[in-house]
């Protein structure tokens, strides 16, 4: 009935799903506290923000240059926590955003944020503003930005390509502290050279749910934990084998 | 040199932008916002054209009555500008969303996941398959976010992280050498489409 | 101010500079460096060379103009020596430019008659919706581009006859600059239906290829502009990459002697003050 070559698949699937949906649930029951250790370059946020807010200047912010991608909901996340200690310090924020579809689920999420924190007149029409869909022509824009307001801050958390060196060199330019979050693997590079801090790869996912403390988003990272043990058992225990000729864990992935 | 309008405008663009390397400047400013206009504009004609080649075509032309349900959901999109039924447009959202999940869980799970741990299952008999097996692990142990990093577990994970700033350096070489492609590709439509200095 | 600070604090306008002129000098007079050719080059160029006159390729172009310096000279060198063999190419694009790219490369063959249009070669044009596209095509190729870029009829175009799926392709060849790219084409494509896949990528984009090449989804990988240059050279036909290679050797020479002198800098004003204070 079902396919040769996707039944291991199917029990994997399966097995993610379910470890998962467990630990969400019980993380919502409020049985299990899922405990995530502390991330560096988070606390940095607050220190650009504060630095921002002494400085006078506003804080530049960008989800990336994808559109609805794990790292796009994590680097908005990170947005929504920005958009608070923006209320909180009295500082302005300019979102650059480059994905049309991206733009009004940003907007209404920074709207929420201020009104959250009491302060609805701080959303201006022009605090979210959509550049350009062609890369070079958001790149080119959020450089302009970064050094007409002359940001004190600037982060950036999400997806991005050959334009995070224009970005955070732009914004080492006019003397911002910088953090930024990638799973871009050829743009951590350059992040880690040209940031103040970097969030690396998983760092990104598990930034928006270390911020938010939400339980379903802490409760998915704990399920995640356990597979991620479970993978690496059995890649110790596949090679382990393997040494001895027996192919059995790696046939298992076939079937 | 080229006697082409269109490529004087080409070169000249091109040194609006490289101005920037000096300083910010109105040049270059006017270059960025006709930049990002002309993008605007051509985002717009392609836009144009999906509507009629993926929507109006197939249902007015080929009388493809399924195609009914996506356009619907595209103008759903935009009742986000009406606010009474704003909350319309987060219907076709959250099919796109679920969609792309659904299309991804497959694909990621199989090549990302199955075939990498296939491909990591290793007899620790050379070297190079040790290296690659403790390394993956190494690396792994680093993105354990549950547990503090203390003790061996600690210096496991730093080995993991300096495998990654490895990486990194390797990944940083290669952005170089792209970027000087791109100069290289700049500067031979300047030498050469436009002054005609070199052959091409 | 020591030397070593000053050594630190180049004006990055002199280093722009000094690029600049670095690049520009072995396009004017070229120097002729030799060049060696990395495995997955050769491993791509393997693979074309099993094809024989007839078979089909399909391309797909996913880049944009602002990539296309480092990624287009492979489409050009490869479609050259697929053309040169007798064989029929399709392309089709997931990104908006790509149809212009593919314009490109056919005219000159249409225009001298060496290429007959929906026979040897077809411009499928570009399809929206990025991965699922991706994955919409692979599985239906005629059903997801019923009209070439032109707006013609695709399934009674002789190129396109018995292609049910992209497995009716002999080969399929990715040049691409971000996403959607080669890990959609992994993903959504070649792990379903066990395509042959090939990949030229610009090479920002190699490390996160390389798991793919080395768990054997993607046959071979061409890197960036010195990708297109060995490829150029292994097929015989000299052109504006390998042309490039000079002036990108002496941009590396460059670039690697900033991060000396910028480190050696580092270290020693570093060791200064400490001397100062002895």
């Amino acid at each position: 009935m079902i396919k040769e070559g996707t039944r291991t698949l199917l029990a994997i699937v399966l097995l993610f799903a379910g470890v998962s949906y467990y630990f969400i649930t019980q993380t919502l029951k409020g049985k299990i506290k899922p405990y995530l250790r502390r991330i560096a370059g988070l606390d940095a946020i607050e220190e650009a923000v504060g630095r921002a807010t002494e400085m006078g200047r506003p804080i530049h912010f960008s989800p990336g240059m994808d559109g609805f991608c794990a790292e796009t909901f994590a680097g908005l996340s990170v947005l929504e926590y920005v958009t608070e200690l923006s209320a909180r310090y009295n500082t302005d924020l300019i979102v650059s955003i480059r994905v049309a579809t991206v733009f009004p689920v940003a907007q209404e999420m920074v709207r929420q944020a201020y009104l959250t924190a009491g302060k609805p007149d701080m959303f201006k029409e022009d605090t979210v503003r959509y550049l350009s869909g062609e890369q070079f022509a958001y790149a080119a824009g959020a450089m302009g930005i970064l050094h007409r307001y002359q940001c004190a801050g600037n982060i950036m958390m999400g997806v991005f390509y050959a334009e995070s060196m224009l970005l955070s060199e732009s914004g080492a330019q006019v003397g911002a502290m910088q953090v930024a979050g990638t799973a871009s693997l050829a743009q951590i590079a350059f992040f880690v050279a040209a940031c103040d801090y970097t969030l690396i790869g998983e760092e990104l996912y598990v930034a928006g749910a270390y911020l938010s403390q939400d339980p379903q988003r802490l409760g998915s990272i704990a399920g995640q934990e356990y597979l991620k043990m479970f993978v690496m058992a059995y890649l110790v225990l596949g090679s382990i084998l393997a040494t001895g000729g027996v192919n059995f864990l790696q046939d298992l992935l076939s079937k | 040199m080229s006697t082409d309008p269109w490529i004087w405008i080409m070169g000249l663009l091109m040194l609006g932008i490289f101005s920037f390397l000096i300083k910010e400047n109105p040049f270059y400013r006017w270059v960025e916002h006709v930049y990002v206009g002309a993008a605007a504009g051509y985002g717009l004609s392609m836009g144009y054209n999906n509507i009629i080649n993926q929507a109006w075509d197939p249902l007015v032309v080929q009388g493809k009555l399924i195609y009914i349900i996506p356009i619907i959901l595209g103008i759903m999109a935009y009742a986000r500008f009406i606010k009474p039924i704003s909350w319309l447009s987060r219907w076709p959202m959250a099919i796109i969303s679920g969609a792309g999940a659904g299309n991804a869980l497959y694909g990621a799970t199989n090549s990302s996941l199955v075939a990498q741990v296939k491909a990591n299952l290793l007899p620790l008999n050379s070297f190079n398959n040790i290296f690659m097996v403790v390394g993956v692990l190494a690396v792994m142990v680093y993105f354990l976010f549950s547990r503090d990093q203390k003790g061996p577990v600690k210096h496991f994970a730093s080995g993991g992280r300096m495998l990654l700033m490895v990486t990194f350096g390797v990944s940083f070489g290669n952005v170089i050498m792209g970027r000087i492609s791109l100069l290289l590709g700049a500067l031979q439509s300047i030498f050469g489409k436009w002054l005609g200095i070199i052959s091409l | 101010m020591s030397f070593w600070d000053k050594m630190q604090k180049i004006d990055r306008r002199i280093i722009y500079a000094l690029l600049v002129i670095v690049v520009a000098f072995p396009l004017i007079r070229p120097l002729g460096l030799p060049l060696s050719y990395s495995d997955t080059t050769l491993k791509f160029f393997d693979e074309i060379e099993k094809l024989q006159p007839g078979d089909r390729v399909l391309i797909s172009l996913d880049y944009a103009p602002s990539g296309a310096a480092d990624v287009h000279p492979q489409t050009v060198a490869v479609s050259k020596h697929l053309i040169q063999k007798g064989v029929k190419i399709a392309f089709v694009s997931f990104w908006e430019a790509g149809p212009m790219f593919a314009e490109q490369i056919m005219q000159p063959y249409l225009d001298s008659g060496e290429l007959v249009y929906g026979e040897d070669v077809v411009n499928l044009g570009y399809i929206p919706g990025a991965n699922s596209a991706i994955r919409s095509f692979g599985f239906d190729c005629v059903g997801s581009a019923p009209k070439d870029l032109n707006g013609k009829d695709t399934a009674s175009m002789p190129i396109m006859q018995g292609i049910k799926d992209c497995r009716d392709f002999d080969v399929v060849i990715d040049f691409v600059m971000g996403s959607p790219g080669t890990a959609a084409w992994v993903q959504q494509v070649q792990g379903p239906l066990g395509i042959n896949l090939l990949v030229g990528s610009v090479v920002v984009e190699v490390p996160a290829s390389m798991p793919f090449v080395q768990a054997g989804q993607v046959k071979g990988l061409l890197q960036g502009l010195r990708g297109a240059a060995e490829y150029e050279l292994l097929s015989g036909s000299a052109g504006i990459a390998a042309a490039g290679m000079d002036a990108q050797s002496l941009g590396h020479l460059l670039i690697i002697g900033s991060i000396l002198v910028g480190n050696v800098a580092y270290f020693m004003s570093k060791k200064q003050p400490k001397n100062n204070k002895q």
